[in-house]
């Protein structure tokens, strides 16, 4: 890795350490811009929806309080409306909404009746474990099955991967979800067939890791099948590219053994369209993992949405909703300093 | 082709490449070419875009693209057989005993890495040197090849330098570990005019100071007659002729060669002094030919020359490498 | 440096190409045509869109109606060749009148995403500056917020009926689309077609939709295949989930219906999503081999 080079500190004069120095300014500055310039306007727009979305909900917070306490005259209602600011105009409003949500003050929930907030935030720590863990995944195996394609190109075993990937391509995830479930633990029993841990059985240490790593184990594969096929196509067409690249000629000139030249110079250069193009999915990865969680009753943002949709907690579904988009927002962000630390073409 | 008998008092070719056939699924795209390079010497493989050259610049190190392959012939270098020999001792060989320039400077570096970290790479791969004496090394280099202020150039990326720049670091990474033979592909075609006299005085200057032989894949024929020793004209996968170069340009006697020569745009050349003598015709796909390639074409052609391919022989000497040998049948000398 | 070869002016230098892959560009039987993947894919596509037709015709009545004695295996008794459920309905029915809603809602969800996605995209690759950057925003905020989520919102607003499903998949589906269109139109505008129109005094209405559009169509329509299959992904997810019309059945509803049984009447879940996979599947490869006729590309099958 060319950081082989960079741990030669003794060696390295002034020089070469000020253009490093340039090269990290440059890097805040292109942060800075692309929070600034692409995510806050991002971030505005989703509240702004968020509130028109509010406004098309039937009823209104005045109702769902009433509703929770039973019943209400007309009076009170008004009163109610007029303590919560619901006759003021549209834009007042919505400056209202702006600032509190801004301030993550997202209202309060009529199910469970605690602030919106924090009755996600107990259960986004479980979403966030499934997402992530799929995500990895995900990427590990599409990379390496991509890979595998590539190097393969247009024989057999390239011929059968794409047709396992189409099939991973075309299932949906709940459904694997389903048929692992009937296989590994109706059939076989290996693995638990719901819930993130153990309930009852109280567990510390490494026995713990192991109860919650073996109830993640399916949830997260199930999640991750359709994105495994996404990224082991990307890679495989992206190999291919590379291979035909004049470097790799050059670097095989050089008598580099075929493993140096596949590690080294050809997935170096191939996973950096991959990594760029794995951040446009992470909402799509959300979205699937609602259904998943579902399916194998994992405590987390999905089971809560569904139950807020039942019991109409408007300001829950909402607050889901904007939360949501903020992880996608910060994860792209994250992403997008990794495909700049890989590729060091792009410059401020 | 022509088989020879190496005559034992003659000091030993560096490359030797013997009866080469280089094939697509479909087609052959070398059809056999014989030739030899001394030790020291430069010898330049000329033709026109799809002749073959670079093909066989490839095969020598086995770099084909992944459809061709070699069918046929032999690549002897050191007492082995190149084209047969293992993966493992070609791997030691590239880079060392035999090295490589590629045609397109902005494609051959790794984008990814830095190009001290390239150079690095290939000392590192056929020597055993210290990390700091590896870095020495590189700096080294960078300042023969004539790249300025090789300690800060040392950690930038390839997009940092122009098409100059990064040829020479190729040469540098070719030269890195003094190999015997130099294969260059074009060295000079995606170069500036300007900067391609400098890379061409380069090349030769390093291959004097290491005694290195070169391999010069060209189309260029002033190049040729400027840098090279001997001079190989490919046409449709043959070698057509093979001279020294003072003989060639003195008086080419394939009836190709002699169009090239008197094609190309000489010092006293003015449009009103006429057109350009043209080779008529276009070169036809290599596959189907019976007789000579160049038949269709050839001014001097008579109806044998369709029927049987004409035999490479040898005059003035009767080693295929250092005499004059012509693909003909209406030649004699 | 000029070539070697000065040829006379009327025959170009043509190099010779070595006569590799059987993949000619003659339009006699091209190398797609005899790819039997792509002909499975066509016949599977093609008998579900049938059964879907003619749904009432094979299996006239509701097939939310009980049929039979329940949870029969399938194969067991032939009157009921893919078995009944927990309340006896006949699963081959519920899988053909499912064919129905997933397909219709798969299919029109992708031509709702279509159609806003091409009019976005087409209008800010076309005209750039600040329309395009507004545009882009937008396009961007959708792609951030999950697809599903919106979804549910929006069901939460209405009542869950198929036009609606159909809308809330549409509006989520459409980003991807315009990417598309944008960066087609981005690249065609430049092009000397579209510059010989305007000379010629071309409106802007007819430059984008007779000289541009046309041009843009094939990597569209590829992309459309793609929007079809995850449509019906997305149905399947959202009926599975309860929340998609109650009073359709939709292979996803069969499926959240057999969910209760999984462990040991495992078909009525198994079956459903089978027809889910054949049908994306074909979908899938057609689009690919689309993508291949449209865009060949030297080893990137």
């Amino acid at each position: 890795m060319r950081n082989a080079d960079r741990r030669n500190a003794s060696d390295r004069d002034n020089g070469v350490r000020g253009h490093n120095q340039l090269a990290s300014i440059q890097s805040a500055k292109r942060i800075v811009r692309r929070v600034g310039v692409q995510a806050v306007p991002t971030v505005f727009g989703i509240i702004a929806l968020n509130f028109l979305l509010l406004k098309l909900m039937p009823g209104d917070a005045a109702d769902a309080i009433a509703g929770m306490s039973g019943s209400a005259t007309v009076e009170t209602m008004e009163a109610l409306r007029r303590s919560l600011g619901l006759d003021q105009s549209t834009i007042t409003q919505l400056i209202a909404y702006v600032t509190n949500v801004a301030t993550f003050n997202l209202g309060v929930s009529s199910n469970y009746g605690a602030p919106v907030i924090s009755v996600i935030m107990e259960r986004l720590p479980n979403t966030l474990l499934l997402m992530l863990s799929a995500f990895s995944l995900a990427l590990l195996f599409g990379i390496v099955i991509g890979w595998a394609m590539a190097v393969f190109a247009n024989r057999w075993p390239d011929r059968l991967l794409t047709t396992g990937v189409l099939l991973l391509y075309s299932a949906p995830g709940f459904w694997v979800g389903l048929m692992a479930i009937v296989l590994f633990s109706a059939h076989l029993g290996w693995l638990p067939s719901g819930g993130s841990e153990t309930i009852g059985v109280p567990l510390t240490g490494l026995a713990k890791l192991r109860d919650r790593a073996v109830h993640l184990v399916l949830p997260a594969a199930a999640l991750a099948t359709f994105f495994v096929a996404i990224y082991a196509r990307l890679t495989r067409a992206s190999m291919l590219e590379v291979l035909r690249q004049d470097f790799m000629r050059a670097a095989a000139a050089k008598g580099l053994h075929p493993i140096v030249l596949q590690f080294r110079h050809a997935l170096r250069n191939a996973l950096i369209p991959v990594t760029t193009v794995a951040g446009l999915h992470l909402a799509n990865l959300l979205s699937g993992a609602i259904v998943v969680e579902t399916v194998f009753n994992w405590p987390g943002l999905g089971r809560l949405a569904m139950n807020s949709l039942i019991a109409r907690d408007f300001n829950v579904l909402l607050g889901i909703l904007f939360l949501s988009s903020i992880i996608v927002i910060v994860t792209n962000i994250a992403i997008d300093l990794i495909v700049m630390w890989l590729d060091p073409r792009i410059e401020a | 082709m022509n088989m020879h008998t190496p005559l034992p008092q003659r000091p030993f070719p560096v490359l030797e490449v013997l009866d080469l056939q280089v094939a697509f699924p479909g087609s052959v795209a070398v059809k056999g070419i014989t030739f030899a390079i001394e030790e020291g010497k430069t010898m330049a493989l000329v033709g026109e875009s799809g002749c073959g050259k670079s093909l066989t610049a490839f095969s020598i190190l086995r770099l084909l693209p992944p459809t061709a392959s070699i069918s046929g012939g032999q690549v002897v270098f050191d007492g082995l057989d190149l084209a047969t020999v293992s993966g493992r001792k070609l791997r030691e060989i590239r880079g060392k005993g035999i090295s490589m320039i590629l045609q397109e400077p902005m494609t051959s570096l790794n984008p990814v890495l830095t190009i001290g970290a390239q150079v690095a790479e290939v000392i590192r791969r056929h020597e055993r040197l210290s990390r700091s004496k590896t870095r020495q090394r590189v700096l080294e280099l960078l300042d023969l090849v004539g790249i300025p202020d090789p300690q800060r150039r040392y950690d930038q990326f390839p997009h940092n330098f122009s098409g100059g720049m990064r040829q020479r670091v190729m040469i540098a990474m070719a030269v890195a570990c003094n190999p015997r033979l130099l294969i260059a592909d074009e060295p000079t075609t995606a170069l500036d005019v300007t900067i391609q006299a400098q890379v061409m005085e380069l090349l030769n200057r390093l291959r004097k100071q290491l005694s290195m032989a070169m391999l010069l894949i060209t189309h260029d024929l002033g190049a040729v007659a400027q840098w090279a020793d001997r001079v190989a004209v490919m046409y449709a996968g043959r070698i057509v002729e093979q001279a020294s170069v003072d003989d060639f340009f003195a008086a080419p006697k394939h009836p190709y060669s002699r169009g090239l020569l008197g094609s190309s745009v000489g010092d006293d050349a003015h449009y009103t002094r006429g057109r350009l003598t043209e080779i008529q015709g276009s070169i036809v796909s290599a596959a189907g030919e019976a007789g000579c390639a160049f038949a269709p074409r050839c001014p001097q052609a008579v109806p044998t020359c369709r029927t049987a391919p004409p035999e490479l022989r040898t005059f003035n000497r009767d080693v295929v490498r250092t005499g004059w040998s012509i693909a003909c049948s209406q030649v004699s000398v | 440096m000029t070539d070697m070869v000065a040829n006379s002016p009327t025959t170009p230098v043509v190099a010779p190409t070595p006569v590799t892959t059987s993949r000619s560009k003659r339009w006699s039987l091209p190398a797609y045509m005899r790819d039997p993947f792509l002909w499975v894919g066509v016949a599977i596509l093609l008998s579900a869109f049938v059964l879907a037709a003619f749904a009432g015709v094979i299996y006239p009545g509701d097939p939310l109606d009980m049929a039979g004695p329940p949870l029969i295996w399938p194969g067991e008794d032939m009157s009921y060749p893919l078995g009944t459920d927990a309340l006896g309905r006949d699963l081959a029915a519920g899988i053909v009148h499912g064919a129905r809603v997933s397909l219709m809602v798969g299919v029109c969800a992708a031509m709702l995403g279509l159609l806003i996605g091409t009019t976005v995209g087409a209008l800010a690759g076309y005209f750039g500056g600040v329309v395009d950057n507004v545009l882009v925003r937008l396009t961007e905020l959708f792609q951030t917020i999950p697809t599903l989520l919106l979804v549910i919102v929006i069901l939460a607003i209405g009542n869950p009926s198929v036009p609606l499903i159909v809308f809330a998949i549409g509006i989520a589906s459409w980003p991807m689309i315009a990417r598309l269109t944008r960066s087609q139109f981005m690249s065609l505008r430049e092009a000397d077609f579209v510059m010989a129109a305007r000379g010629l005094g071309y409106g802007t209405p007819r430059i984008i939709l007779r000289e541009i559009l046309p041009n843009a169509l094939p990597t569209i329509v590829v992309a459309t295949s793609v929007l079809v299959a995850n449509g019906i992904l997305a149905e399947a997810g959202l009926s599975f989930l309860n929340l998609g019309d109650p009073n359709q059945v939709s292979w996803g509803s069969l499926i959240g219906n057999g969910r209760t049984m999984l462990r040991t009447e495992w078909y009525l879940t198994a079956l459903p999503g089978l027809a889910i996979v054949l049908t994306v599947l074909s979908i899938n490869i057609i689009g690919d081999r689309l993508t291949d006729i449209l865009n060949p590309r030297s080893g990137a099958r």
